[in-house]
């Protein structure tokens, strides 16, 4: 006699294997356990719902083909999450939004707005709802350039190093760091403002 | 404050500064310039206000649907080719190079370098020499039958 496989009891490590012989099902247990925070990764980098979707799902089908590749290094979400990023990142070198003639990034290159920038310190003891200030945080975020928001995502929210983001944005450690400062310094000054506006 | 110190302040709040040397030189800034140590201050609480704080964003769709594009996609990938692929057999592969050499031969054969004046060339490639000075041919070969005529037509001198 045989018993039937509860796949949602089961952990990721054994879903993978089950994945890994071809088993469908548990592939699909595996989407449903972490599609949102893929399609949040996706969207976080794109800040296009449509986008973000389809390449969420495009994530998920390389995901399944490179499934034997998979050694268990890191955990199953994380390098789901490596595959996402990849795939955010070719589709945004794509779409060349980079805007290199813009003034900001000029003044940026030449370390100008580092200087202009006034010190802010946002208050992180401030009390507020944790949605609230996620709330503020994913305003500031969208208003930051691709180039800056890509930095500041891998190293706060993936906590990847500057050489690893330099790989992946292919791009020197210098531009890794001064892009990262200039994305911080500016969410400071975002985030003190969205204060301002919302105290009015 | 030069940019190489801003980014050595932020380097060393990520723990990314190369040497031992360097964290304890600007560990030693920041206790003596007041304007070092504002922007490692800064820096670390824009910082701590990210961590854990990420904003939370839903998939705009059911799971089910999102799932079915995925496994439509996959089943799309993995089904096998309608056409059997062509496999060609390995004495073909081996003897490809061979095909070469031959056609280079025949050519040769053709054009009567080889066995040149030899007594054993075959019907069709005999030469029609022709002496006359003035004189033009016409061809016609037939593939049915597998043969040609020429008639070559000279011009004397009246």
């Amino acid at each position: 006699m045989t018993t039937k496989l509860d796949y949602q009891a089961e952990p990721d490590v054994k879903l993978v294997q089950l994945a890994q012989k071809g088993d469908m099902v548990a592939f699909e247990e595996l989407v449903a356990r972490h599609r949102d925070k893929i399609y949040a990764r996706a969207f976080s980098m794109l800040r296009n719902e449509e986008e973000a979707t389809d390449l969420s799902q495009e994530a998920w089908v390389k995901a399944w083909q490179r499934l034997v590749q998979f050694q268990g290094d890191a955990s199953f979400v994380t390098w789901m999450t490596r595959i996402c990023i990849n795939l955010c990142l070719d589709q945004l070198r794509k779409q060349k939004r980079v805007r290199t003639d813009s003034i900001e990034q000029m003044e940026e290159e030449v370390g100008g707005v580092e200087r202009q920038m006034p010190i802010i310190t946002p208050n992180p003891t401030e009390r507020l709802e944790r949605g609230e200030l996620r709330n503020r945080i994913d305003k500031a975020l969208a208003q930051l350039s691709y180039e800056h928001r890509t930095v500041l995502i891998l190293h706060e929210f993936e906590e990847l190093e500057y050489k690893e983001i330099a790989k992946r944005m292919e791009c020197s450690i210098g531009t890794v760091m001064s892009r990262l400062f200039y994305a911080r310094r500016k969410m400071a000054v975002l985030l003190a403002g969205l204060k301002r506006e919302e105290l009015r | 404050m030069k940019t190489e110190t801003i980014l050595e302040v932020q380097a060393y709040l990520d723990d990314e500064l190369a040497s031992e040397n360097d964290v304890k030189r600007v560990a030693n800034l920041l206790a003596h310039d007041e304007e070092a140590a504002r922007l490692f201050k800064s820096l670390k609480a824009t910082r701590q206000l990210l961590e854990g704080n990420e904003p939370e964003v839903k998939l705009p769709e059911s799971g089910d649907f999102y799932w079915s594009k995925i496994a439509r996609a996959i089943e799309r990938d993995s089904a096998p080719s309608k056409v059997a692929p062509h496999v060609t057999p390995w004495w073909v592969r081996a003897l490809a190079p061979l095909a070469g050499v031959a056609c280079v031969g025949l050519l040769l054969a053709g054009s009567g370098v080889l066995n040149a004046g030899g007594k054993a060339r075959s019907a069709y490639l005999h030469e029609i020499e022709n002496s006359v000075d003035d004189s033009s041919g016409i061809s016609f070969h037939s593939q049915s039958q597998g043969m040609t005529v020429v008639w070559v037509k000279g011009y004397e001198n009246p």
